[in-house]
């Protein structure tokens, strides 16, 4: 769970563009489905009464293995996330199944926000990339975000509520 | 058939293994509803996978095969 401030609210999480995960997700549905394609080859086989016992059990283990892999791509495109709250912002960064990290900075410490739209794809669905630079000189991209001009004025918005009350 | 169901066991324990180690991983860091959807998805078809895997471990007639195999290899 994240630590937050007892009258800290969450405005916002956002996750990457479902864009992002399409193309591992058809690899997986493609993994999946691939052992069917053997299918035709074993009905062929002399002994195939004997061998399709042993190729749905194989089939149940790949399914298996599929299963696991599939969740690890869900869990890296979940918790790879940017979560604004009224007082900060934590960005969220999951590699693989284990690999987590855990950044934040205060909105009153929000210099400047840069948007990016890679291409016609990020136009047409609503993506884009976003770098927001503190007052630390650090920068945060966040590749694939949807609703990009919208999450931006968001945390315009409360970074200024931010530095006012800082001040 | 043992040595198989020896290798079937140690898969299905790592399996185990690296399905608790992921799942206390979501739990512990999870920060909506969903998480806990999705946990419960992936226990539930982790499980009909693997008892349609053991199933179908004794549905096969290794003899014959190895038979088969040993014979027209």
């Amino acid at each position: 769970m994240l630590k937050l401030e007892p009258e800290e609210k969450i405005m916002l999480i956002l996750h990457h563009h479902w864009i992002s995960i399409i193309g591992p997700a058809f690899l997986i549905l493609f993994l999946f489905t691939a052992p069917l394609f053997l299918l035709p080859m074993i009905m062929g086989l002399g002994s195939a009464s004997a061998v399709m016992p042993l190729f749905i059990f194989g089939l149940w283990i790949w399914y298996l293995i599929m299963l696991v892999l599939g969740f690890i791509l869900w869990i890296d495109y979940y918790f790879d996330a940017l979560v604004v709250t009224d007082v900060k912002i934590i960005k969220i960064n999951q590699e693989g199944a284990f690999k987590y990290e855990v950044s934040e900075f205060k909105l009153g410490r929000v210099q400047d926000i840069t948007i990016e739209i890679p291409n016609f794809i990020g136009t047409l669905l609503g993506y884009g990339n976003i770098t927001i630079q503190t007052a630390g000189e650090i920068n945060f991209t966040i590749k694939e975000i949807p609703r990009v001009n919208e999450v931006k004025d968001l945390i315009l918005r409360l970074s200024r509520k931010g530095a006012s009350f800082i001040q | 058939m043992t040595l198989g169901l020896i290798l079937l066991g140690l898969f299905l324990l790592f399996y185990a293994a690296l399905s608790v180690a992921i799942i206390v991983h979501v739990e512990t860091y999870s920060f909506s509803r969903s998480a806990r959807w999705m946990v419960g998805i992936f226990i539930a078809f982790a499980i009909l996978f693997a008892a349609m895997a053991i199933i179908f471990f004794f549905k096969v007639d290794w003899f014959e095969i190895i038979n088969f195999y040993t014979y027209h290899a």
